[in-house]
């Protein structure tokens, strides 16, 4: 008879549920791809590949550029000096050491002005791999944007929200029957409707009914 | 009074208002129970979700203290001296410490040609100024491998810092960006609907209820009439 309840909207909710889940399975793959990719840019930009070695053979090419030049004037300013001193017949004097020490102090000087600059472009190089990396950081973010995920995965849902079955009562499906209440019961069925339905199934049967179609 | 008819309809009609009431809190029941489950579902994922933030939270803050910890004065203090005493060998050729200390072979190595057959006075004297010289050359590259050290070095205070604070932005922001793919993930679960019991045909046994008390009542008059009648 009726009266039987029923969970009404449990394939949605299943559904609902089966989103979920995706939902979070698929933020663990996000995050393991997340964590794949920021170990493959931590590797990438390592040691192993930028390292020490990478900028102190940037720094020692620069080195090797700007020193020669260097090395160069010293020995021409020092020809030059050795020679004036010479002819002011200064070579052997006092004077020769000022001048010589003069020489001498610029070089040194020079020289380390022109380490401390190949110092901060190697800096700057490092700073230049640095934001390499963050590019390659910020990509990888973007490829794995949690907004869009989340969008995906509320939409999906949301959208089978849309085309929710119809969970409201069925109504009177079946009519009330009384048994053993034929003539009262006619006005409501008709008598041959009521009379079929209690007409017994066999010689050997009881006067119950079935209900077909 | 007794009347059969009347007593069968009246047993039906108290028979259906049982079962009615039967199936109602069948489905009271049922309902209890899929809110039960619901709130179980909710909890189970709310109390993972806090889970999992807490504990991207806590890597975000480890890689933000650690930063601090690294940044923090004494540590930058020592961070600088490091590299001034790196800059100061770094920067001036191991020939100019030499001179520096005073290494014979070097300073003889200075002289200009012509001055090997000075005498000792003169030679002393040239070596002496610029030994001087290159204590003084020493001095101002020493000054500027402090001020380097500062700024703008391989190693310095500012490439530091900033290098520090990349790679725990980094770890931040990983941690930032799971934390917002769980809250999403964790949204979409908090979405989830309970289940809504709905009794089908509920309506049938009321309907049923009613018949039968109509009939009953309509046997019960006649019965009653006629045994008026009779008398």
């Amino acid at each position: 008879m009726g009266g039987k309840s029923g969970p009404s909207n449990n394939q949605m909710v299943q559904f609902q549920m089966e989103q979920a889940r995706k939902a979070e399975q698929k933020e663990n793959l996000r995050q393991a791809r997340l964590d794949q990719g920021k170990g493959a840019i931590d590797e990438l930009f390592g040691p192993d590949n930028f390292g020490d070695e990478f900028f102190n053979k940037y720094k020692d090419a620069s080195l090797n550029y700007a020193l020669p030049q260097l090395e160069g004037q010293y020995d021409t300013a020092k020809s030059g000096m050795t020679a004036d001193l010479a002819r002011a017949g200064l070579l052997r004097s006092s004077s020769a050491g000022y001048a010589q020490g003069l020489l001498e102090n610029q070089n040194a000087v020079n020289e380390g002005g022109l380490r401390a600059k190949a110092d901060t472009d190697t800096a700057a190089l490092r700073q230049s791999i640095a934001s390499q990396q963050q590019q390659a950081y910020n990509q990888l973010y973007q490829t794995e944007d949690p907004t869009v995920a989340a969008n995906t995965a509320a939409n999906s849902a949301a959208n089978a929200q849309l085309t929710q079955p119809n969970t409201g009562a069925l109504g009177d499906m079946f009519k009330p029957i009384v048994i053993g209440l034929g003539s009262a019961a006619a006005p409501v069925y008709g008598a041959s409707q009521a009379n079929s339905y209690l007409n017994p199934k066999s010689p050997m049967g009881s006067g119950s009914y079935t209900q077909t179609g | 009074m007794c009347d059969p008819v009347s007593m069968i309809g009246l047993a039906l009609s108290v028979g259906m208002a049982y079962a009615n009431y039967a199936a109602q809190q069948d489905m009271a029941n049922q309902q209890q129970a899929a809110n039960d489950s619901w709130v179980d579902y909710q909890r189970r994922q709310a109390a993972d979700f806090q889970r999992r933030d807490e504990a991207l939270r806590k890597n975000a803050e480890a890689a933000r203290t650690s930063s601090l910890e690294e940044l923090a004065p004494d540590k930058q203090k020592k961070a600088q001296e490091n590299e001034e005493a790196r800059l100061k060998e770094d920067l001036s050729s191991e020939d100019l410490a030499n001179m520096e200390k005073g290494d014979p072979n070097t300073l003889a190595s200075k002289l200009l040609s012509g001055q090997e057959g000075a005498g000792d006075y003169a030679k002393t004297n040239i070596q002496a100024q610029i030994q001087q010289a290159a204590i003084e050359a020493r001095q101002r590259i020493q000054a500027l491998a402090a001020v380097q050290s500062y700024g703008g070095s391989q190693f310095g205070l500012t490439n530091r810092a900033n290098s520090i604070l990349n790679a725990s932005g980094q770890d931040i922001r990983l941690a930032g960006n799971e934390r917002a793919g769980e809250l999403a993930a964790y949204n979409v679960a908090k979405a989830v609907e309970p289940i809504k019991i709905v009794q089908h045909g509920g309506q049938s046994l009321g309907a049923g209820a009613a018949a039968g008390a109509q009939i009953a009542g309509g046997g019960l008059g006649n019965a009653m009439a006629a045994g008026m009648a009779s008398t």
